[in-house]
């Protein structure tokens, strides 16, 4: 019934793909009841799984976030070029 | 419409077209492509705007789309491109900017993943175990057990994503990532794109998908850890 926090980690990851069940997934729960560490780690997976969607919501442009928070802009030269190349069609 | 993809090429059921399936076990799903469903978009009849407009309106936020996906600042250049050209040689314009922006956000999304299919990234041995050896090392002793405390983070996802400074890090560590990680992460945590659809993709198989995104994790928690909670942590120190 035991696993090492080692094996843990991994199996937190494999839990988003629910990867992790039966048996498996007991080991796990009752590892992550019993380790500290386990636990923040497992949530801290599960919060970049959060904010990594977010972010790509953010970047489709469904909220003006991106907008505020990139500094990545398409250079001038490339504006140049693709109107150039879109009046061309 | 699923079907297996086996280990040598096939012909799809509708026996259209083969698909190489060498390293994948996946199911390949077909992906709606906007270009080919004008049905759903809003379109209004007539070709009204100036295509030179769009770059103006849209060229920003498309690329910052790209870049977050492709790291290179050239490929993420050529895809915005191709995605307007594409946009107008497939469709008419639309009733308002916003659902013109959806429309050609569509479309990249799948300049992207063609992009990832034609440029293939070999996956190697060490990419494809569970951990990097200095990983492995660094955190866990001998049993297999934390060797040093894993300290919690303190600000809400929500709030992260609006801080440009936290954006930074963020894009910075995602860039650290080995290409094929970095690829298999976005598409899978970023994108939420089935496992099934992305082993097609990619062209890697499941079990190879599952190791790689963990190692992705693990090295962007790692990252982030260091780089923006660690640091606020010496901060209130």
């Amino acid at each position: 019934m035991m696993i090492n926090c080692k094996e843990s980690a991994i199996r937190s990851s494999q839990l988003r793909e629910r990867r992790v069940k039966g048996i498996r997934k007991l080991e796990l729960w009752y590892h992550l009841l019993i380790c500290r560490f386990c636990r923040t780690y497992h949530g801290q997976i599960q919060m970049l799984g959060k904010l990594s969607r977010l972010i790509g919501k953010a970047s489709a442009g469904s909220t003006g976030v991106f907008e505020d928070a990139s500094d990545e802009r398409l250079s001038a030269e490339a504006k140049t070029r693709i109107k150039k190349n879109l009046t061309a069609v | 419409m699923d079907y297996p993809i086996g280990r040598k090429r096939f012909a799809s059921r509708d026996g259209d077209q083969a698909v190489d399936g060498a390293t994948s076990l996946c199911y390949r799903r077909p992906v709606a492509n906007p270009l080919s469903e004008p049905a759903e978009n809003p379109v209004v009849t007539g070709r009204g705007d100036d295509p030179s407009t769009w770059v103006d309106l849209h060229g920003d936020a498309l690329y910052r789309f790209a870049i977050l996906r492709v790291k290179d600042p050239g490929t993420a250049e050529d895809l915005v491109q191709e995605t307007f050209l594409s946009a107008l040689r497939a469709a008419a314009p639309f009733k308002s900017e916003s659902s013109q922006r959806t429309w050609l956000v569509g479309i990249l999304k799948h300049k992207i993943i063609d992009h990832f299919r034609k440029n293939t990234v070999e996956v190697l041995a060490a990419d494809i175990a569970p951990w990097e050896e200095e990983d492995d090392v660094e955190y866990f002793d001998r049993t297999g057990h934390w060797k040093r405390a894993v300290h919690p983070w303190k600000d809400s996802p929500d709030e992260l994503v609006e801080n440009k400074e936290f954006w930074k890090t963020f894009q910075s560590c995602l860039e650290r990532l080995p290409e094929t990680h970095r690829r298999a992460f976005t598409l899978r945590e970023i994108d939420e794109t089935k496992s099934e659809e992305i082993c097609e993709i990619l062209a890697v198989s499941p079990a190879n998908l599952w190791v790689m995104l963990h190692r992705a994790r693990s090295r962007l928690r790692k990252c982030l850890d260091a780089k923006w909670f660690g640091a606020a942590r010496k901060e209130v120190r």
